[in-house]
């Protein structure tokens, strides 16, 4: 398989790109722009903002594949669970992983990673 | 590209298959009573099946991630991880602490594979 070009989009702070795709496949990360939000506002932010970077790398949430979240408290799962079923829809399920972490912040309460499938094309 | 999700549940499904690649959700053990040696065991058959469901299997693991709820747990997950891959074809691999869904699940791993 042909990997072609590595996209490298959504910099942030010339530590990350917050979006790469190769091969067909497109990894990123997010966290909410607003810290002092609850569970709930912050899930809502998070997925914003994977919707702007699967967007900005041809993609979208119908094509996920693989999603990691890590949240501070674990007790949080149901809240952001909730949020998480309303932000997909229908779309079909991605493969996933929650586990408790400690953040770069404190106030952080959740940070997520996800790999989808590059949808131009399809 | 064709996405092929199996046995999804509201929250996830437990494999995807895209691009010659399968991605498994992070399997925890059904039956929590178990030690960690138990448990691994457990988890480990689940994603036997779910990569034979997706016409793969363990040789053709690329990566695991493992959380253990304790560190201390590794010594008894890579003894039960030994025994299932043999020390062959062997995965990158990261292994770190984390609270689980359930306090009582001691360890959770995730695979991709190609097929």
């Amino acid at each position: 398989m042909s990997t072609g070009a590595i996209r490298r989009l959504e910099p942030e702070g010339g530590i990350l790109s917050n979006v790469v795709t190769a091969g067909g496949l497109l990894t990123c990360v997010s966290m909410a722009d607003d810290r002092t939000l609850d569970i709930v506002g912050q899930t809502r932010q998070a997925l914003a903002y994977v919707d702007h970077c699967l967007a900005a790398g041809g993609s979208s949430r119908r094509h996920l594949l693989s999603v990691t979240i890590w949240l501070t408290d674990i007790r949080e799962r149901e809240a952001m669970n909730a949020v998480w079923e309303e932000w997909l829809g229908d779309a079909g399920r991605p493969a996933r992983a929650c586990i408790e972490a400690k953040l770069a912040d404190p106030r952080y309460r959740i940070e997520i990673a996800a790999i989808a499938a590059v949808s131009q094309g399809e | 590209m064709t996405i092929k999700r199996h046995e999804p549940s509201k929250i996830l499904s437990h494999a995807v298959e895209a691009n010659g690649f399968v991605f498994l959700a992070g399997i925890t053990p059904k039956d929590t009573g178990a030690d960690i040696k138990g448990q691994t065991k457990q988890v480990i058959d689940e994603i036997d099946r779910l990569l034979k469901l997706c016409g793969t299997d363990k040789t053709k693991i690329v990566s695991a991630t493992i959380w253990v709820s304790d560190i201390r747990y590794r010594d008894g997950m890579n003894e039960i991880w030994t025994q299932w891959n043999g020390g062959q074809n062997l995965p990158v691999r990261a292994c770190i602490e984390a609270k689980l869904a359930d306090p009582r699940m001691l360890v959770e791993i995730q695979v991709t594979a190609v097929k």
